[in-house]
């Protein structure tokens, strides 16, 4: 196959592990969940959720709008969450960036860089609210500080797979 | 850079039907996973056989990264056992001395315990060990505090079997798969356990904080039920938990409720013991009035 008539997109069509690159690495992500430690407070980062936003800032046309269904439902299947809450927040959120992305004028990587965090943060003290856990919202910072200060790092691991893939 | 608007597809018609019935999908997905989350608040049930192919999947992965772990925390150890190898001979052998002694007081009680029983026809329910396995992880992005063990369906664990340490209670069976199951700890805010102060007697109950502590209330209101350095265990009541199992220590208290720490560390424990119910003429589920919280 000669690459030289071939658009980017084109050649992303054209090579599996190109295609497939970005839902395993999602699905790898949330594998990070299955870490042999045994701790008393949450404190592992949503890696799955991470690497599934990273991919979408960086190509905000990559991901059907329906990808959130299968992958949501690993992440829920691998980390043990009620089946279907990773379905439906992952979809509503590639919806909800959909719609932002149409009322804002610029988008650059500081709004991927932004937006990530924002929504891990929101995700992680939304789940924390929901599981009616007692304590003081505080016990689970540790998880929301990994989570902000390993989102531009799982960012740039993305980058480096987004240039990576058209050779796999 | 200005955003292009990609999710505009021109006019092309295919394209413009595969982005409709993209849409229509995430839609359609998006209810049914709301419908699966109600399912799963009304019936927790429901899922517990996908749930337990789904920790059979992780469990590998889990005992053998296990493995490797306790290497490492071995040879953490065993540097800082040489470096106070004296002192704590010392001390352990004071200490030896002195459990030797409540060791044979201990063993005239039970003598005489064994003969009161026996005068009193008491019977006792046993409850038998099902399976023993090893702790092998635990849900470390979840807000749930839920570990995995490494036996499930196949060796007879059931959903709702107690789990306890060598030193105290572990938690409760949620679901199995057929190699592994996952257990409510203890420190879950869905988590119940009936408990009796040891000094006492006194009755009350256990639940889960969230953050490795545990919130006790009393069930004699407006007494001081609790005192620092309690030690509670399980009372039987409700069939599920056996009695007499080590349960909390007590931390403080405030009127007829405080704050206990479990007395068995699921981090520090290797090995853990599946129960039999206590009673199992309950079925397992109907048992602690337990709720499975919803998640996102």
């Amino acid at each position: 196959m000669s690459r030289g008539i071939y658009s980017d997109n084109e050649r992303v069509a054209l090579l599996w592990g190109a295609r497939i690159t970005p839902a395993i690495s999602t699905i790898l992500g949330s594998m990070l969940a299955w870490a042999p430690f045994i701790s008393a407070m949450p404190v592992m980062p949503p890696f799955g959720l991470m690497v599934f936003l990273c991919w979408r800032f960086l190509h905000p046309m990559m991901w059907p709008i329906w990808a959130g269904l299968p992958l949501g439902l690993m992440d829920d299947l691998i980390s043990g969450h009620v089946i279907g809450s990773g379905m439906l927040s992952w979809t509503l959120m590639l919806m909800l960036f959909d719609w932002l992305e149409g009322r804002i004028v610029w988008r650059d990587w500081l709004f991927g860089l932004t937006m990530g965090t924002l929504t891990v943060t929101v995700y992680l003290v939304g789940s924390w609210m929901l599981t009616e856990q007692r304590a003081h919202f505080l016990t689970g910072l540790p998880q929301l500080l990994f989570a902000v200060l390993l989102y531009p790092l799982v960012m740039q691991l993305c980058a480096a797979l987004d240039n990576r893939r058209f050779r796999l | 850079m200005a955003p292009p608007n990609h999710r505009r597809p021109g006019f092309s018609r295919r394209a413009q039907y595969a982005l409709f019935s993209g849409y229509v999908v995430a839609v359609v997905g998006v209810i049914a996973a709301l419908l699966l989350i109600i399912a799963a608040h009304v019936d927790p049930r429901g899922f517990r056989a996908v749930q337990g192919v789904a920790s059979d999947a992780g469990s590998p992965f889990m005992s053998a990264g296990r493995s490797i772990a306790r290497m490492f925390g071995a040879t953490d150890d065993a540097i800082a056992y040489y470096l106070t190898a004296v002192s704590t001979n010392d001390e352990l052998k004071a200490e030896l001395d002195r459990a030797r002694t409540r060791l044979v007081q201990a063993r005239v009680i039970e003598a005489q315990n064994r003969e009161l029983r026996s005068l009193l026809k008491l019977q006792d329910q046993r409850t038998d060990v099902i399976a023993n396995s090893r702790l092998i992880g635990s849900t470390l992005a979840d807000a749930r505090r839920i570990a995995v063990i490494a036996v499930g369906a196949d060796a007879g664990v059931r959903s709702g079997f107690p789990v306890r340490a060598a030193n105290g209670l572990i938690g409760r069976v949620l679901n199995t798969g057929a190699f592994s199951a996952r257990v409510l700890l203890l420190t879950d805010a869905s988590s119940v356990v009936p408990i009796r102060v040891l000094r006492d007697g006194s009755p009350g109950f256990v639940t889960g904080n969230g953050d490795g502590t545990l919130d006790v209330r009393g069930l004699s209101a407006g007494a001081r039920t609790f005192r620092r350095g309690d030690i509670l265990t399980t009372s039987g009541a409700g069939g599920l938990y056996p009695p007499h199992i080590p349960v909390a220590l007590v931390i403080s208290s405030r009127g007829d409720e405080g704050t206990a720490v479990p007395i068995a560390n699921p981090a520090a424990v290797d090995y853990v013991a599946v129960l039999g119910l206590y009673r199992p003429d309950k079925p397992a589920d109907e048992v602690p009035p337990a709720k499975v919280p919803a998640a996102p």
